[in-house]
C-alpha cells in the first residue's frame, strides 16, 4: 500500500535533515582538525588552511543549528547558500592554471549533489503540507493505445525496456513476480497485482503487501491528434522497505522519476525501431565504449 | 585497428583499439576508405564542446565498404560502397517522418543529457561528443553504422571517393544553409566564413538562382576559393563589412545572410576581445561574433541561415534588431539524409565537383598533425583528407 502522504513526509524530512545535520558536523570538524589534508582532498592548494578552518567553523555551526531546530526553514536554508558559497570557491580554484580540474570537477558534483539535498529538504519544510508522494512522466510513441496496451499486459516484455528489472515471471491473469537487477549485490523481489485495467485505455498495479517495495501506479495510453501515436502517462510511487524510513517516496521520489523517464524513452525505442539505442562494447580509446556520462545519462 | 581518439583540449592521438562489432540488428560495420577532418571537429580538438571524454573515436565525415551486417539491415550488402550521413536516424519517428533527420527521437542514448542542456535532445551523431550519444566516429580504419538501412547511400563504383565523400555532411549542409534562404530572382546572399561549409553554401546559393554571393573572411586562400566559385568578396580585417554590405545593396542589406562561422568566431577589437574573455571565464560557451554582425547586416524582412555550429550559450545577442526588423531564423543540425539523393545525382552530372577544396589528402597516421594544421590554418589548408 502507498503511504499517506503526511505520514511519509514527517518521517523523511526528520531523517533528512538529521542526517545533514551531522554531515554537516563531520565535515567540519574535519575541515577544523585536517585543514591541508582536506584541501588537497578536494583539489584545491594545500596552503588554505585559514579558508579551510573558517569554512569547517561555518559547517559546524549550521549543523548543530540544524539538529536543534530541525522544523526551520532559515538553517536548511544557511546549509544551501554554504553550498553555492563551496562551488564557487572550486570554480574560482579551478580557473587556476594549473589546477587539478578533475579533482575539482568531481568535489563540485559532490557540493552540488549534498547541495541538491539540502534543497530539496528546506523545500521540502516550505511545502510539508501539500506533499506529493507520486512521480508523472510522459512520452508520445507511435503506436495505437491498443498495441501499446497489449504490450503492457504482456508483462514478460517489460524488462527490454525496464532496465533496473532483470526479470518478471507471470504468475497468473492480473499477479506477477518482479526482481532488480542486483543493486549493492542485493536484488529486490515483489509480487505485483493489476488492480484495475480498461482495456486499450490504461491499468493500475499495486505490490502486495510486505512485499521488499511498496510501489503503485497507473499507465494510461491517450490517443495523441493529427496521427501523431499515442501519449504514454505513466504516474507512480515508488518505495524500498527494506531500508526503514529513509527510503520513504521522498527520498526515492527524484530516483523514480529520473528511471521512469529514462524507461519510457527505452519503450519508445524498443517499439518504435525494434532496438535500443547503445554504445555499451563499441571501440573506444580506452577500456570501455561506454563511458560514467554515458552511464549517468542511462541509468 | 587503428583511431583517431580525443584526449584533451588539442590532443588527439592515433590509437590502437578493438575493432567494431554489430550491437544492435540494425547495425553495420563499414571498413573506412575515406573520411575527414570537418571545421566543427575543431570545435571538439579546441575543448570548447562539453561532454567529450578520454578515448572518444572522432570523426563524422566517412565512406567506405560494408564488411558486416546485423540481421534485421535487408538493403544493403557486404561488399557496397556507401557514404554514411554523420547524424543517425532510426528513418521511422514523428521528426524521421517529417524528414527532420537530425531531430531522430530514438538514436541518442544520451538524450538525457541533452535535455538538460538544449531542453531537448537532438538526434545521435558519429564522434561527437557524450551530448549526442558518444557514438565511435569514423577517423578509423572501421566503423560501426547504427540505422545502417536508413542512412548510408550507395555509391557507384565508377566514381571516385573524393567527389562523394562530402555527401556525408558539408555539402549538405552548405546545401540547407543557401536552401534556407528562399532565394528569390536578383537576390545578394552574403556568406560569412569561407571554409567547406561557406565554400559549399556559395556554390549553393548560385545553383538556387542567387543574382550575387558576397563571401567574408580573413584569409586570402579561402577568399580566392570563394572568388572562383563567382561570389564578391570582403576581407574583415582590411575593410568594414557592415559598410561594404550597405554600400553593395544600395543601403538595404543583403537578402538573406549566412553564418558558416559558428561558436568560435575571431573578432578583432574590443569585440572579439571581450568574447574571448567571456569565453575563457567560462560566462559564455560560443563566440558569436559573425552571428552579431550578419544579424545587423541583413535587410529587414530578410533571412539568416545558421549552419555554423553552436554549443551552449551566447551573449550580446542584437535581439531586439532581429525582432523589430522581421527577421527570419533558419538553422539545425543538417538534414544530410533528405539531400543525399539529390546532390549525388548533382555531382554524378557534374553540376558540383565538390573535391575542388580539398587541400591535403594524408594518411589516418597523419591525424594528429594535421588536426593541428587545420586549427592554425598553417599551408593554407582548407580540407584534410585521409585514407586509412
Amino acid at each position: 500500500m502507498p503511504h499517506s502522504p503526511s505520514h511519509t513526509y514527517s518521517h523523511s524530512s526528520a531523517a533528512t535533515t538529521s542526517y545533514l545535520g551531522w554531515l554537516s558536523i563531520g565535515i567540519g570538524a574535519l575541515e577544523i582538525i585536517a585543514p591541508s589534508t582536506t584541501a588537497r582532498a578536494v583539489g584545491l592548494p594545500a596552503t588554505s588552511r585559514t579558508l579551510m578552518r573558517a569554512l569547517g567553523l561555518r559547517e559546524i555551526a549550521t549543523g548543530v543549528a540544524l539538529i536543534r531546530n530541525p522544523s526551520s526553514k532559515n538553517w536548511a536554508w544557511a546549509r544551501v547558500a554554504g553550498d553555492i558559497m563551496d562551488l564557487s570557491i572550486l570554480g574560482k580554484a579551478a580557473l587556476v592554471p594549473g589546477a587539478p580540474r578533475g579533482r575539482l570537477a568531481l568535489s563540485g558534483l559532490a557540493v552540488a549533489g549534498v547541495g541538491a539535498l539540502d534543497a530539496s529538504s528546506a523545500l521540502t519544510k516550505r511545502k510539508s503540507t501539500q506533499a506529493s508522494d507520486t512521480v508523472r512522466e510522459t512520452v508520445a510513441i507511435d503506436r495505437s493505445p491498443s498495441e501499446l496496451y497489449s504490450f503492457w499486459r504482456e508483462v514478460e516484455n517489460l524488462p527490454q525496456a525496464l532496465s533496473h528489472i532483470e526479470s518478471i515471471v507471470r504468475i497468473d491473469e492480473t499477479r506477477s513476480r518482479w526482481r532488480t537487477v542486483p543493486l549493492g549485490g542485493v536484488s529486490l523481489e515483489w509480487e505485483s497485482e493489476i488492480i484495475s485495467a480498461e482495456r486499450d485505455h490504461g491499468l493500475t498495479w499495486r505490490s502486495q503487501e510486505g512485499s521488499d517495495v511498496d510501489t503503485t501506479g497507473t499507465v494510461r495510453f491517450t490517443p495523441l491528434t493529427g496521427d501523431r501515436g499515442t501519449a504514454v502517462a505513466v504516474e507512480m510511487s515508488f518505495a524500498v522497505n527494506m531500508l526503514g524510513e529513509s527510503s520513504t517516496t521522498t527520498v526515492t521520489n527524484p530516483i523514480t522519476k529520473r528511471l521512469l523517464r529514462r524507461d519510457l524513452k527505452r519503450l519508445k525505442q524498443k517499439l518504435e525501431t525494434g532496438e535500443v539505442a547503445t554504445t555499451d562494447g563499441q571501440s573506444a580509446g580506452r577500456r570501455t565504449g561506454s563511458t560514467w556520462l554515458d552511464e549517468l545519462a542511462r541509468a | 585497428m587503428k583511431a583517431i581518439c580525443w584526449h584533451g583540449t588539442r590532443d588527439v592521438r592515433l590509437d590502437h583499439v578493438p575493432d567494431p562489432k554489430i550491437l544492435n540488428p540494425r547495425d553495420a560495420i563499414v571498413k573506412v576508405t575515406s573520411t575527414a577532418i570537418c571545421g566543427s571537429d575543431l570545435h571538439l580538438y579546441g575543448g570548447f564542446v562539453p561532454s567529450m571524454e578520454k578515448g572518444d573515436i572522432l570523426g563524422h565525415e566517412f565512406m567506405g565498404e560494408v564488411i558486416d551486417l546485423g540481421r534485421d539491415v535487408k538493403n544493403l550488402k557486404v561488399g557496397d560502397r556507401v557514404v554514411v550521413p554523420f547524424p543517425i536516424s532510426c528513418g521511422s519517428c514523428f521528426f524521421c517522418e517529417r524528414t527532420m533527420f537530425s531531430l531522430c527521437e530514438n538514436s541518442n542514448p544520451n538524450s538525457a543529457l541533452a535535455d538538460g542542456m538544449w531542453g531537448h535532445s537532438t538526434c545521435g551523431m558519429f564522434g561527437y561528443s557524450h551530448l549526442t550519444g558518444g557514438y565511435a566516429g569514423g577517423q578509423a580504419e572501421y566503423v560501426r553504422v547504427p540505422f545502417a538501412d536508413v542512412g548510408p547511400i550507395k555509391v557507384g563504383n565508377g566514381i571516385e571517393d573524393d567527389k562523394v565523400l562530402f555527401l556525408s555532411d558539408i555539402l549538405p549542409t552548405g546545401f540547407m544553409a543557401a536552401e534556407a534562404c528562399g532565394i528569390q530572382p536578383g537576390d545578394t546572399i552574403a556568406v560569412w566564413g569561407c571554409g567547406p561549409v561557406g565554400l559549399f553554401a556559395i556554390a549553393s546559393a548560385f545553383l538556387l538562382g542567387a543574382e550575387r554571393v558576397i563571401a567574408i573572411d580573413r584569409f586570402p586562400e579561402r577568399l580566392q576559393l570563394a572568388q572562383k566559385l563567382g561570389a564578391q568578396i570582403l576581407n574583415y580585417e582590411e575593410v568594414s563589412v557592415q559598410e561594404q554590405l550597405r554600400e553593395a545593396t544600395a543601403g538595404r542589406g543583403p537578402d538573406a545572410c549566412i553564418d558558416a562561422v559558428g561558436m568560435e568566431a575571431h573578432g578583432h577589437g574590443i569585440v572579439g576581445m571581450y568574447d574571448r574573455v567571456k569565453q575563457a571565464l567560462m560566462l559564455e560557451s560560443d563566440r558569436p561574433i559573425a552571428l552579431r554582425e550578419a544579424m545587423m547586416a541583413c535587410r529587414n524582412g530578410g533571412t539568416l541561415s545558421v549552419p555554423g555550429v553552436y554549443g551552449g550559450f551566447i551573449d550580446k545577442v542584437p535581439f531586439g534588431s532581429v525582432m523589430n526588423r522581421s527577421i527570419t531564423i533558419k538553422t539545425g543540425q543538417t538534414h544530410v539524409h533528405r539531400y543525399l539523393h539529390p546532390l549525388l545525382k548533382k555531382v554524378e552530372d557534374g553540376d558540383i565537383d565538390p573535391s575542388f577544396l580539398i587541400t591535403h589528402k594524408l594518411k589516418l597516421t597523419d591525424g594528429p598533425a594535421a588536426y593541428e594544421m587545420f586549427r592554425s590554418k598553417q599551408d593554407q589548408c582548407v580540407k584534410v583528407v585521409m585514407n586509412p
